[in-house]
């Protein structure tokens, strides 16, 4: 096997490999850093790669694992962080010149979980600046592995693009507003927004203390289950997070499972949705409907009110965070990053009151919407693909802010805390990706994952080509 | 801290004339358009918590 086929692998297939002795961490290990070092340049995917920590990482994992002390299916294998998780003794920028130098000496609950599991990490991803405006110019854009003249929207805008080009096995994303789903869907991999609590927020650099959600990207909705399997679970460090007793993810996507109600969101006037979206998710409809699912149509309840409700939050919470650096250091944020902080600072604290208990009137829709499905599918942005260096458009226009459209199907579900994944479907002519999201009841990851593995089986063939494209794996 | 001359109140962050005047616009378009989170307002709810699903609504399925 060479070095660009160990790479290629999904995380469950270098699990099995590492398990049986047949591939050890040390050759993945060393496999990675090459092949980020070919692929960086293009892709932009790290702000820190992390190449001697990972090898010693990984040669403790081939001792231990040498003497029997295999820990699981993460064991030695190589895996990347959004650069807003704290890492000890790693720089976490979070993207911001404003963090430029930051050690932390801690690891952020995440991360350590991980490392309990043996994960070897590789380096940090790239990312929008705190997760929010913009790209900050000292560490540019990421670029999409499918085609480097397009984005791979944000904001765990490097992790998306690492994972789809096998740097890593996986990345862990946040998602405040769909910044796991989208770069997931825009990179033709799977993403994961949890449950709100399943997964431990504590030293992730907050955007929205109350709509943050932290979660895996994979090549594999199996993957994403074992990924979540290491990192679900109450952590005292994080006040929202839930006790609970949990399954495993992984092992019940082996498990028969029923044949859950699927609401199909129709189309609306004003939705966005593009030909190729919309084509997307017809053909997913009839293949759920073909697969034995009974489907009923649906309106998604108050999308925009959801999406408005959605901004008040994040503009305040965020703003409220960043208050003494904006003081501070103003100048040193990217421009749009600084003027949606200034903008959220002056909203008035009654509107962010109101915001909130217009959550509670979207949770209470959703809850009802929730009475007749047990599953959503969906899009997940209105769009499947935009040019990487087209000019950055300022935060507000005269209709409001710019991305409120694009929260269209992706900030429900912030409000909610319901989890929502993207799973590959299908490719725009251009042979850019598209993704489909499927959203369940809280804490339903393993229905959630259930169906969403049974997609990915039936669309494989609707994939872009990787003929041709050292990029992508 | 910089001194610019600004004085920071309690939670709230003081700007220039200047950066309030380039501001402004952009901060009415927005006001305008999330005042539209009232036709969906009801004022006898309290706010809703960062878990707002209650969680015996869950199945767990």
């Amino acid at each position: 096997m060479t070095a660009d086929d160990l790479c290629a692998m999904t995380l469950s297939e270098a699990a099995r490999l590492i398990e049986r002795r047949d591939v050890s961490p040390v050759a993945l290990t060393e496999a990675a850093p090459d092949r980020i070092a070919r692929c960086e340049p293009q892709l932009n995917a790290f702000i820190t790669v992390m190449a001697d920590d990972a090898l010693a990482a990984a040669r403790t994992a081939e001792a231990e694992i040498a003497r029997g002390d295999y820990r699981g299916p993460l064991h030695g294998v190589p895996i990347s962080l959004k650069d807003l998780l704290l890492t000890r003794g790693v720089r976490t920028t979070a993207g911001s010149r404003i963090l430029a130098n930051s050690v932390p000496d801690r690891d952020a609950t995440v991360v350590r979980r991980l490392r309990d599991a043996g994960a070897v990490f590789i380096g940090k991803n790239n990312l929008l600046e705190f997760a929010y405006g913009e790209v900050h110019p000292d560490y540019g854009p990421s670029r999409n592995p499918w085609n480097t003249d397009y984005g791979t929207s944000g904001s765990s805008s490097g992790s998306g693009a690492a994972v789809a080009a096998g740097l890593g096995f996986a990345s862990i994303g946040s998602d405040t507003g769909g910044s796991i789903r989208g770069p997931a869907a825009y990179c033709g991999i799977v993403g994961l927004k949890p449950t709100y609590g399943l997964v431990s927020r504590a030293g992730a650099f907050p955007l929205s203390w109350s709509c943050d959600h932290i979660g895996p990207m994979t090549r594999s909705v199996r993957d994403c289950a074992l990924v979540l399997d290491a990192i679900a679970g109450y952590d005292l460090g994080d006040p929202t997070s839930l006790r609970r007793t949990l399954p495993s993810y992984a092992a019940s996507l082996d498990r028969p499972a029923e044949r859950p109600t699927i609401g199909i969101v129709l189309p609306e006037d004003g939705d966005g949705v593009t030909s190729d979206v919309r084509r997307v998710i017809d053909e997913a409809a009839a293949v759920v409907q073909h697969l034995g699912f009974p489907i009923v149509p649906v309106k998604l309840p108050h999308p925009e009110q959801a999406a408005r409700a959605l901004l008040v939050l994040i503009y305040a919470e965020a703003s409220a965070i960043h208050l003494s650096w904006l003081r501070e250091r103003a100048d040193d944020y990217a421009p749009n990053t600084r003027e949606r902080l200034e903008l959220g600072a002056q909203l008035p604290a009654t509107l962010y009151l109101q915001a909130s208990r217009v959550r509670g009137v979207i949770v209470g829709a959703h809850r009802e919407l929730f009475r007749r499905v047990d599953l959503l599918l969906l899009p997940v942005s209105p769009s499947p693909q935009y040019l990487v260096d087209a000019p950055e458009p300022e935060p507000v226009g005269d209709e409001g802010d710019r991305i409120k459209g694009g929260l269209r199907f992706t900030g429900p579900f912030n409000l909610t805390g319901q989890p929502a994944i993207t799973v590959p479907c299908g490719a725009t002519p251009q042979g850019l990706p598209i993704g489909v999201q499927l959203v369940a009841r809280p804490l339903a990851e393993p229905i959630l994952l259930h169906v969403a593995a049974e997609l990915e089986r039936a669309m494989t063939d609707r994939l872009p080509g990787r003929e041709g494209n050292p990029l992508v794996v | 801290m910089i001194d610019n001359g600004e004085t920071a109140r309690g939670g709230a962050l003081a700007l220039t004339e200047a950066r309030r005047e380039e501001l402004a616009p952009k901060l009415a378009a927005l006001l305008a358009d999330l005042a539209k989170l009232e036709e969906l307002d009801r004022p006898e709810l309290e706010p809703a918590t960062p878990w707002p699903w209650r969680e015996d609504d869950d199945d767990g399925r």
